[in-house]
């Protein structure tokens, strides 16, 4: 077990250096830097002036030598400045990290929660309204794009219904639970329902799987009650496939995550990434990156001990 | 398998067929009507009104500049349409011999492919192809581009588990035996075996490319107006007073996506069934 974690996290280690170099060189190669967007070439800067400019922001260094530098100053724990805001990435990203984490957080969990379920019903019982519900989930979760999902529940629930507030984090002026919670309510929901689409088709194929084994019918036969035998030998064996979707799907529910958070106004890391993108700030795009990888990565090795915590054949490797 | 057989299979599928049919009519739609009716998707149309509820003159209304949204619907169907079936063939072009080349020789080559495979699959793709788009520049080009090349891993990934499996096969031995080149054995008995996954991964990520560029050109990252795209034409929806009053706005693009991608996956699934229902995808 110690090896096999050793293993996960030096590749989870790996993977970091190259998703963070990929994503470096194509950043420094978009054409025009965060200077143009920022005004600079345009005519109230002059030639020396830019070049000053660059130069201060080490934009005239050769592009491998930029990385290397950024790396070892990640090493030290520093993320540098943001060239937007002035201010020290880590700030900048502190201050959005926590509302992405609860947002992502509750919204899988209710997936799993919810998803999980259906799906074994829709095993149990094919045909069965369970298993419709199982199909029109699936189908919903990738056939409809997130910002229509997005859309039509602020449409629905919060101009129709008027139910919940539709943008933001608080009311103005408010901060309490309760208020935070009916803001989270909408665009956990949208994640929730992103994520469950698939989870839910892989828990049905992979408990359609299980209760074909001949040890189900021992189990009944032993008198354990359909309940034990769905939860003790059905799910328990459909665990680890779960497990892979979760992990498989972790990325994408970060992505869109982001645009949850960008339509719903929720200040999380997913809509600053997108917006460094588009101010072609480098410091804080990279700062973002690094901190992405490292939630899926660490997401991936908590799950990676789960399923070996499952799984006996990998638990005394 | 012959092409008459698998048609013969696929024709029993009722809903890869209705998919197959609303995909032929909904293409000849964007190909022809615009260009038959003379619609103009780029002229504003002031004196119809801004925002202006479906009439005669506009079927379905005009948008925020005044233009008219039958047009840009149609013209919106085309971007889409066009990366539904271009950015899939990017993805397979390099995932393909990526895909054979790990699955084949294994090793050290294979060992880097599929980590590699690893490293794309462990970052949200969306926010990667908004950072290749922004790279290259709104075009359709460049969206087609980005959102080719992220499909990658998964054409790689099922590649790479099906030539696995053939690997195996006392076929390929024989023909080792024969002394028959690495290429030869790839491209006459391996490349026949994957060609069924392929084909169906083919109309399964068209859907998704069809997704990805609707969620790009949405964050304002993609086809740029005048241009029209779905994703652009729902843009507009971000604005409170467009979304909860002026449904024809964003409504009809909204349904298309939906359709359409739906669309390709019942194709996709037919086509599974026809081939190998026992096939996971």
């Amino acid at each position: 077990m110690t090896r096999y974690l050793y293993e996960r996290i030096l590749s989870a280690l790996l993977t970091m250096f190259f998703v963070t170099a990929i994503i470096y060189v194509l950043l420094s190669s978009v054409q025009g830097s965060a200077l143009d967007v920022m005004g600079g070439s345009g005519g109230d800067m002059s030639a020396a002036e830019y070049e000053a400019a660059r130069h201060a922001l080490g934009l005239d260094l050769p592009l491998w030598l930029r990385y290397a530098y950024w790396l070892r100053d990640v090493l030290r724990g520093d993320l540098g400045l943001s060239y937007r805001y002035g201010t020290p990435v880590a700030e900048v990203i502190g201050q959005r990290f926590w509302p992405s984490v609860l947002l992502i957080g509750t919204g899988v969990s209710f997936a799993v929660l919810l998803g999980v379920p259906i799906g074994l019903m829709a095993a149990y019982r094919p045909r069965s309204v369970w298993d419709r519900l199982s199909s029109f989930f699936s189908l919903t979760g990738f056939a409809v794009p997130r910002f229509i999902t997005c859309i039509a529940f602020i449409y629905i629930f919060s101009f129709k219904l008027r139910l919940v507030p539709a943008t933001g984090m608080h009311s103005s002026g408010v901060v309490s639970p309760g208020d935070l919670v009916s803001h989270l309510i909408l665009p956990a929901s949208t994640i929730t329902l992103g994520a469950m689409g698939y989870l839910i088709q892989q828990t049905r194929s992979a408990c359609l799987d299980v209760f074909q084994e001949d040890y189900l019918k021992t189990a009944r036969a032993k008198g354990l009650s359909e309940l034990e035998v769905l939860l003790k030998h059905g799910l328990r064996t459909a665990l680890a496939p779960i497990l892979t979707q979760i992990m498989v799907e972790m990325p994408e529910i970060v992505g869109f995550a982001a645009i949850a958070e960008k339509i719903f106004g929720w200040p999380g890391i997913g809509s600053l990434m997108i917006e460094a993108i588009r101010n072609r700030d480098i410091p804080l795009t990279m700062g973002v990156t690094l901190v992405i990888a490292t939630l899926v990565l660490c997401v991936n090795i908590l799950l990676d001990i789960a399923y070996g915590l499952l799984d006996p054949r990998v638990r005394y490797r | 398998m012959k092409k008459s057989g698998l048609w013969k299979k696929f024709r029993k599928s009722r809903s890869g067929m209705i998919g197959l049919c609303f995909l032929i009519v909904e293409a000849l739609s964007v190909a022809l009507l615009p260009a038959i009716f003379h619609m103009d998707p780029v002229s504003s149309d002031v004196q119809a009104g801004f925002l202006a509820a479906p009439s005669a003159a506009h079927l379905l209304g005009t948008d925020g500049a005044a233009r008219d949204l039958l047009a840009r619907t149609l013209c919106g169907g085309r971007v889409s349409l066009l990366i539904g079936v271009a950015a899939p063939f990017i993805s397979v072009t390099i995932g393909l011999p990526l895909g054979l080349a790990a699955g084949y020789y294994r090793g050290i080559a294979g060992t880097v492919i599929m980590r590699a495979c690893d490293v794309f699959m462990s970052f949200p793709s969306i926010l990667l192809s908004l950072v290749l788009v922004s790279v290259m520049g709104p075009s359709l080009g460049a969206m087609i581009a980005a959102i080719g090349v992220m499909g990658w891993t998964s054409v790689a990934k099922l590649v790479y588990a099906s030539v696995l499996s053939i690997r195996e096969k006392e076929y390929i031995d024989s023909a080792v035996s024969i002394g028959r080149t690495d290429f030869e054995i790839l491209r006459r008995e391996i490349l026949p075996g994957v060609s069924s996954p392929v084909l169906v991964a083919l109309s399964l990520r068209a859907g998704s490319a069809i997704l990805q560029e609707s969620g790009l050109s949405f964050l304002g990252a993609g086809i740029r107006p005048p241009q029209a795209s779905w994703g652009g034409i729902i843009y507009a929806a971000q604005d409170l007073s467009v979304l909860t009053r002026m449904p024809w706005v964003w409504a009809p693009s909204g349904i298309l996506i939906v359709l359409t991608i739906v669309a390709f996956h019942f194709v996709g699934e037919g086509l599974r069934d026809a081939l190998d229902p026992k096939m996971k995808l």
